[in-house]
């Protein structure tokens, strides 16, 4: 049986993918995500871990018709660059939602949901999407 | 059963994928008599998405949960989820939803399974942990992704949705508490599913009255008898909801009016959702219950067996009501899909590898 997913890798980016946990630099206060062990604007090793807030809105997106073999079940894959209230920006597929429907500023909310399976017989990754919030929370 | 110290209910959620389908539109599909559906008292049913299943679904419910009690993740010393649809044979759920919500590593738990009650056995194993002392919060999920054969009558109720309660020792954060409880259990072979099997097997009419019936009556009649209480000291009576209208008759076989059952009765509009569904029906009428009432919870799992409890409502249950999504939330909120979508976001399409 031939596995695809590497288990190291899902398991530990777990916590990233479930909780949206990020880094945070201790000396000059940018958060990364996915997490980082060097600051990228000031080179400081001084990070610490941070969950972010999960709620945002709508940068840019794209959709995805022609798919990767294994995700046709989730075709059409929306995939959106969404800024964080803390200020980052995450890539992230959408889910609850349809291509007309998807709009730049649109507000949305983290979810966790299936990303991808490993076949019928390995691994179920697991990771945060995100949906629209409500329409009376969109105002 | 009654613990040495009395445990209750801190805080409640639910969640409901939003994607429904008309039962009239499976009855189209299978060639049932028009109206068929509406002899179950069922009407549509909640499907989960094609990214959605018991973690996801517990997930949500439990995340729910945690912001109506008010607590911290990690003081949840115990997590269980009861379900029959377990996205792994062998794998817990728990330890998905545990490390997503922020739970682990200092907790103990596991999935449970007996059918549609393994839920209601995690809120006695709670109970037992937390009147003890051994643990402060007990998180008990009742989640599922039911599954149903195509064409088979069951296919018109069995849906996805899931319920988390947390509890605590009375007066520590609760709202309500449990007054007493009756457990009753019998090797009652009414539905089954085999190991490699996709789908359940069910024995028809014997799934009423030897089963559900008798286990349910049963219990809530030990559950009185050792309380000294009568139906009509109950305000609130919540169901096992396998359809929507074995409830209203249970009720009424034990003296319950059908408008006690009401407020708790969410079967003909999302399905059943196994595991969730008494727990979600609970929900409903803790959303409107007033301080003082008493709601009487009556789980069911085939094989079979139920759990009756007597649930007190506290002071301050109003104010935690809207610190979450509440139950008419995800019945409003809520999008019609047709057969074929809904069969490929339950996986009912063979697709032949290449």
């Amino acid at each position: 049986m031939s596995m695809k997913f590497s288990i190291p890798k899902t398991w530990r980016e777990r916590k990233p993918h479930y909780l949206l946990e990020a880094t945070k630099c201790k000396n000059c206060g940018k958060i990364h995500y996915p997490p980082r062990t060097v600051c990228d604007k000031c080179g400081s090793r001084d990070l610490e871990r941070t969950r972010l807030s999960g709620e945002g809105r709508i940068v840019s997106y794209t959709v995805q018709y022609v798919v990767l073999d294994g995700f046709r079940d989730y075709a059409p894959i929306i995939y959106a660059i969404v800024e964080l209230k803390e200020g980052v920006r995450v890539l992230a597929p959408l889910t609850d939602v349809k291509p007309g429907d998807v709009k730049i500023g649109l507000k949305v909310k983290a979810v966790l949901r299936k990303v991808s399976e490993d076949g019928k017989l390995g691994l179920i990754r697991y990771a945060i999407k995100f949906k629209p919030l409500e329409a009376e929370s969109q105002k | 059963m009654k613990p040495v110290n009395d445990v209750g209910i801190a805080g409640w959620g639910v969640y409901i994928p939003k994607y429904r389908i008309k039962c009239s539109e499976i009855e189209a599909m299978w060639g049932f008599q028009p109206g068929y559906c509406r002899s179950l008292n069922v009407y549509e049913k909640a499907v989960a998405g094609v990214d959605e299943d018991t973690i996801t679904i517990g997930y949500e419910a439990a995340k729910n949960a945690i912001l109506r009690a008010k607590i911290s993740p990690s003081e949840v010393g115990a997590i269980y989820v009861g379900t029959e649809s377990k996205p792994y044979a062998v794998k817990p759920s728990i330890t998905v939803i545990g490390e997503a919500l922020g739970i682990t590593p200092k907790t103990l738990g596991a999935d449970l399974e007996f059918a549609c009650r393994a839920a209601g056995e995690a809120i006695e194993a709670s109970i037992g942990l937390i009147a003890s002392g051994m643990i402060k919060y007990s998180l008990v999920i009742g989640a599922d992704t039911a599954q149903a054969s195509p064409g088979d009558v069951l296919e018109f109720t069995a849906s996805s949705g899931g319920a988390a309660y947390v509890l605590a020792k009375r007066g520590d954060n609760t709202v309500a508490y449990f007054e007493g409880s009756f457990s009753y259990i019998t090797d009652t072979p009414d539905f089954w599913r085999r190991p490699r099997s996709p789908y359940p097997y069910h024995g028809e009419q014997f799934t009423g009255d030897p089963a559900y019936f008798h286990h349910i009556i049963s219990a809530v009649k030990g559950l009185m008898e050792s309380l000294g209480l009568r139906s009509s000291d109950f305000d609130y009576a919540v169901f096992h909801q396998p359809n929507g209208r074995f409830p209203l008759k249970v009720a009424s076989k034990l003296g319950f009016p059908k408008d006690k059952v009401l407020p708790g009765l969410i079967t003909p509009y999302i399905g059943n959702t196994y595991n969730g569904s008494a727990l979600i029906g609970l929900a409903a009428v803790l959303e409107q219950a007033k301080p003082d009432q008493r709601i009487l919870l009556a789980s069911f799992g085939s094989g079979s067996g139920s759990d009756a409890y007597s649930i007190i409502v506290e002071d301050g249950i109003e104010e935690r009501v809207n610190l979450a999504p509440k139950v008419k939330d995800f019945l409003e909120n809520k999008e019609y899909i047709s057969y074929p979508l809904y069969a490929k976001f339950r996986g009912l399409i063979e697709k032949f590898e290449m």
